[in-house]
């Protein structure tokens, strides 16, 4: 794809995330109605829940392109799982702050030491200590195939996170997955839905557009490495 | 502990000081058969007072409204952080093109008089 082809496609794909989000956010607060035993603060759920398949879908992006770079060995697969790493922790974030001002009016406190929200937080740590890596450590050949190595281990904590509720128990709800109690009104599906296709679309974008920075940086990088060799560039 | 005189507490203060003072009378003038344990349950008072517990109903008293806001809010900061981080980040890359751009034309320029010389 060429440069403008693939610009045009970005704003495309922005313009449907955009009307998405306006629309998903409509149903959530004018359309579905308010759950029976929470309240309103039940409506956290509908961003929640999404975010953190967001976080799996970052942890997924940055575990291919970790194979990627290790079987290929091209800074193209490397931008691509850095991208989904930092899309791991900004939609880890948003799991880690909403769960717990929900949990502060559900179980009458922020935080518990359930098997789900352990995970989630290790999970989110982990990609974080990624994104310090990445940042702090250069971009030479030996951190690039370390931190590849990392996103490949890391992405084993996304299942143990989503069967960590029915393997050791817990408090955290399991509404929507297997055993779960259920939606039970449609306008309560419907905002799930599109919150589940605008956090796509937002994982889309985001790691798009991280990608293309990366990967720009890298090739930046290397150019100026070249022509400082040359005795072109000052310092 | 001695009962304050009534009688002989003049004025308007004496008013809060006769309450006071029936009160400490009551204790001392009639002890109650569980005498023996007060020091105790005013210990458990002096607890009480002193120490925080929590109120078991009180995420009742919490704002749904106010933490759906704030968990939106929380969502909406995380996703411009990330945005803003990404368009400082194209920023300095920019800067350093720049900078790499002027260091070649400076370079050319040089080895321009240098053939011409």
């Amino acid at each position: 794809m060429t440069t403008r082809k693939s610009d045009r496609a970005f704003v495309a794909l922005l313009v449907v995330g955009v009307a998405c989000l306006v629309v998903s956010l409509q149903v959530i607060f004018l359309r579905a109605p308010i759950e029976a035993s929470m309240g309103i603060v039940q409506k956290v759920f509908y961003f929640h829940v999404p975010a953190a398949y967001g976080m799996y879908l970052g942890a997924t992006v940055c575990f291919a392109g970790s194979v990627g770079y290790l079987s290929r060995g091209t800074l193209g697969w490397d931008a691509f799982a850095r991208a989904g790493a930092d899309v791991a922790v900004a939609m880890g974030l948003m799991v880690m702050i909403s769960g717990p001002l929900w949990a502060s009016k559900s179980w009458g406190k922020y935080w518990d030491w359930d098997p789900r929200l352990i995970a989630s937080l290790m999970c989110l740590m982990l990609y974080m200590g990624y994104g310090v890596l990445r940042a702090f450590s250069g971009s030479t050949e030996a951190v690039r195939r370390f931190a590849a190595a990392l996103g490949v281990l890391s992405v084993a904590l996304v299942p143990m996170i989503h069967l960590s509720v029915h393997k050791w128990g817990g408090q955290h709800p399991k509404v929507i997955s297997k055993g779960g109690g259920g939606i039970h009104h449609p306008d309560m599906k419907l905002a799930l839905a599109l919150g589940f296709v605008t956090f796509t679309l937002l994982t889309i974008l985001w790691v798009w557009q991280r990608m293309r920075l990366h990967q720009a940086t890298s090739r930046f990088e290397a150019l100026e490495q070249e022509a400082l060799e040359l005795g072109v560039a000052g310092d | 502990m001695e009962p304050i005189n009534l009688v002989s507490s003049p004025g308007p203060v004496c008013v809060q000081s006769s309450l006071a003072g029936l009160v400490l009378a009551g204790q001392t003038a009639a002890p109650s058969p569980e005498s023996s344990a007060a020091p105790a349950t005013r210990a458990q008072e002096g607890e009480r007072e002193q120490g925080f517990k929590p109120d078991p109903g009180g995420a009742n008293l919490q704002s749904g409204e106010l933490l759906l806001i704030e968990a939106y809010a929380a969502i909406w900061v995380v996703a411009f952080g990330l945005i803003l981080h990404t368009w400082r980040k194209q920023r300095q890359l920019t800067a350093r093109l720049d900078q790499l751009q002027r260091d070649i034309a400076q370079e050319r320029d040089r080895g321009d008089r240098e053939s011409e010389g």
